[in-house]
């Protein structure tokens, strides 16, 4: 079917690679997401899916054909532009119907795909309208329609809704989701907004500086990081990444959001739901899960309404934690930190890869820092 | 304040008024003149109106020479220059704006030189060569030599390299060829660059004299400028009301496409206005 695999892709222009040895499958009807930040390669490596680029090395698979030498035409693709790329001398229904023309469709039939896929996008009212009188959102769904008539087997786009606002760019994303749910065909999408990628993939990859950092489903993505860049990329505000004396060679990354605040009077803050499943845990004096403890105090909070973000001065050092609690604890208050074990990721400090837990080098590391965590009083208050 | 607004306001109105009428003055001079008996043309002081209006000075100077012939060969002329020249730009300025190709820059700078030398130095060794090829005193001679144009090549050139480069990729994607891109596409979103560039190789050939004048010298395979100017070579001095008459033969046709395709024209304008 159309499977798309990229073999060793490397990519040079002008004796600058930007793409390196880039190895990628991208299963048959999935929801890919290419994300990383600006300049990272996303673009040109979508590009030479579509063959608008040439690849300097290695081999492009779509299905069972190798398509190195196959103009972007033939291969079977649509691709959605950022900046739409709609034929602006012609009207909405030809510029649907150029590719059909060109594909030598009879006219009987093309006019009855057009109605279908104008019907489909909500743009049956406009056909005959010029791109230039069309909304943002209105021309977005021209360009998609463009691209769905022809029935390809992957669909290519390229930051397709960055030039939307807010609510339509919501309301789209929900609707290419659906899109792709009706058509089943291979989607590649690429963002370099990590929000649009874990709400819409279901295979993200993370690229940085013309390398995969990471292909993962978006949880395994947010819960295990391969690297330092992975996991800084993904969640907002990124992860805490803290250096310190205790643990040479390694450093030690935070979720400001699983970070649990105590207020001195014992009232717990910042409560993330996975905190609930262990306080029957916490309150068992016996045996009590390990973690880290410390005394830190606020140095600022941007409230932001739903959450709260805080920045804690702790003998770790400093850190942003993301609080979901409607009370709000003010600058300077000094406040108790607590982090469970299972929240705390290690790093390579020099080559940012992931340190597991396994490792022999980070169970030591682990021993030096952490100590039972016991608040049965304050816990007794906590709760959201 | 707002008196002063008003009062920029007129003097602008008042300015642009004089440029319009300097421009215009010549014309309406040459209308009036075109009606006038030769008594009235070179009375001093002179007379604006004319006495009678003579129309048929108009009919005497069309027919003080086979000026239908010459009037066709100013169209034919001025048309096949037009396609030849649109036929040969496009698609050189097509490669010039979008293909990477060896010698590209430097071939360019070449047609932008062509660009900066009059006809009155190449007019020579064109001559030879076409004298060579038996082709002097034929229309030939007239259209050959300027069946591609350098400064529609650049004209062109610039409209296309304003076309993102997204959507000749997104019509290569929709499998058209490089033919229909260049056809279909490009060319009608360069269409105000067309429409000035057509208007300026049109009139510059329908007015041409120095060109004509070179290559031909029988009445067969002349063209209206020089018709006109021989209108001067009538026997007792110049009859200034007749080569006037015969100037309005010639400006005419311009007007009556200025008049005609006014509404294109301006909306070719708006248009590239428009993204
Ligand atoms: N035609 C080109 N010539 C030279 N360098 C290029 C060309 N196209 C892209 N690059 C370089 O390749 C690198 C990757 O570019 P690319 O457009 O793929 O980035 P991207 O991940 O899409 O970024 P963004 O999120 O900003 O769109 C950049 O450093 C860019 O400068
Ligand atoms: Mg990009």
């Amino acid at each position: 079917m159309a499977e798309v695999v990229l073999k060793q892709i490397v990519k040079t222009f002008d004796r600058q690679t930007v793409i390196q040895q880039l190895d990628l499958t991208i299963s048959n009807g999935s929801f890919t997401v290419l994300v990383g930040p600006s300049g990272c390669g996303k673009t040109t490596t979508l590009r030479m899916i579509a063959g608008l680029e040439t690849v300097t090395e290695g081999e492009i698979w779509i299905g069972d054909q190798k398509v190195n030498d196959l103009p972007p035409g033939k291969r079977d693709l649509a691709m959605v532009f950022q900046n739409y790329a709609l034929y602006p001398t012609m009207t909405v229904k030809e510029n649907i119907e150029f590719g059909l023309k060109n594909r030598k469709v009879r006219k009987e039939e093309r006019e009855q795909l057009i109605r279908e896929i104008a019907e489909i996008v909500g743009l049956s009212d406009y056909l005959q309208r010029k791109p230039s009188t069309l909304s943002g959102g209105q021309r977005q769904r021209v360009a998609l329609a463009r691209a769905m008539v022809k029935k390809p087997k992957v669909f290519l786009m390229d930051e397709p809704l960055s030039n939307l606002d807010a609510t339509l760019r919501h309301q789209m994303r929900t609707e290419l989701i659906e899109l792709h749910k009706q058509l089943g065909a291979t989607f590649i999408y690429v963002t370099h907004d990590q929000v649009e990628a874990m709400s819409m993939g279901d295979q993200i990859v993370v690229m940085d500086r013309g390398r995969i950092q990471q292909t993962a489903s978006p949880m395994e993505l947010y819960q295990e990081p391969a690297n330092r860049f992975v996991a800084r990329f993904i969640g907002t505000p990124s992860m805490n990444i803290l250096t310190l004396p205790d643990l040479p060679g390694l450093q030690l990354g935070i979720r400001p959001e699983r970070v649990m605040l105590i207020r001195e009077d014992g009232s717990a803050f910042s409560f993330h739901a996975e905190w609930q499943r262990t306080k029957p845990d916490l309150q068992r004096a016996d045996n009590p899960p390990e973690g880290i403890s410390a005394e830190g105090v606020i140095l600022g909070r941007e409230v932001l309404g739903a959450e709260t973000l805080y920045k804690v001065q702790t003998q770790l050092g400093a850190f942003a934690v993301k609080s979901h609690s409607d009370l709000l604890l003010n600058q300077d208050e000094k406040v108790l930190v607590r982090l469970r074990k299972q929240d705390l990721y290690f790093f390579d400090a020099a080559a940012g890869q992931r340190v597991r837990e396994q490792d022999a080098f980070a169970r030591h590391a682990l021993e030096a820092i952490l100590s039972p965590l016991t608040e049965p009083a304050v816990l007794g208050v906590g709760g959201r | 304040m707002p008196h002063v607004h008003k009062m920029l306001k007129w003097l602008e109105l008042a300015g642009m008024m004089m440029v319009a009428l300097i421009f215009v003055f010549p014309f309406v001079w040459m209308f009036l003149t075109s009606f006038k008996s030769l008594q009235e043309v070179i009375q001093f002081p002179p007379q604006w109106l004319p006495e009678t209006w003579l129309w048929e000075n108009v009919v005497k100077a069309w027919d003080s020479g086979p000026f239908l012939t010459y009037f066709s060969n100013s169209v034919l002329v001025a048309l096949s220059i037009l396609i030849l020249q649109f036929l040969t730009g496009v698609p050189a300025a097509y490669a010039f704006a979008r293909y990477r190709f060896k010698g590209r820059n430097w071939l360019f700078g070449l047609s932008l030189i062509a660009l900066m030398i009059p006809p009155q130095i190449t007019f020579l060794p064109v001559f030879l060569e076409l004298s060579q090829w038996k082709l002097i005193n034929t229309l030939w001679a007239l259209i050959l030599p300027y069946s591609a144009s350098a400064f529609g090549i650049f004209l062109l050139r610039q409209a296309f390299m304003q076309v993102p480069e997204e959507i000749v990729e997104a019509a290569r994607l929709d499998q058209a060829s490089e033919w229909q891109i260049m056809w279909n596409l490009m060319v009608p979103m360069a269409r105000p660059v067309l429409v000035t560039f057509g208007l300026f190789s049109f009139i510059y050939h329908w007015n041409d004299y120095f060109w004509p004048l070179v290559m031909t010298n029988q009445e067969l395979v002349r063209t209206l400028p020089i018709g006109i100017a021989m209108l001067k070579q009538s026997e007792g001095g110049v009859a200034w009301h007749i080569v006037m008459a015969g100037n309005l033969i010639l400006v005419l046709p311009i007007l009556l496409i200025f008049f005609l395709a006014q509404r294109q024209i301006i909306r070719a304008f708006v248009y590239s206005g428009v993204k």
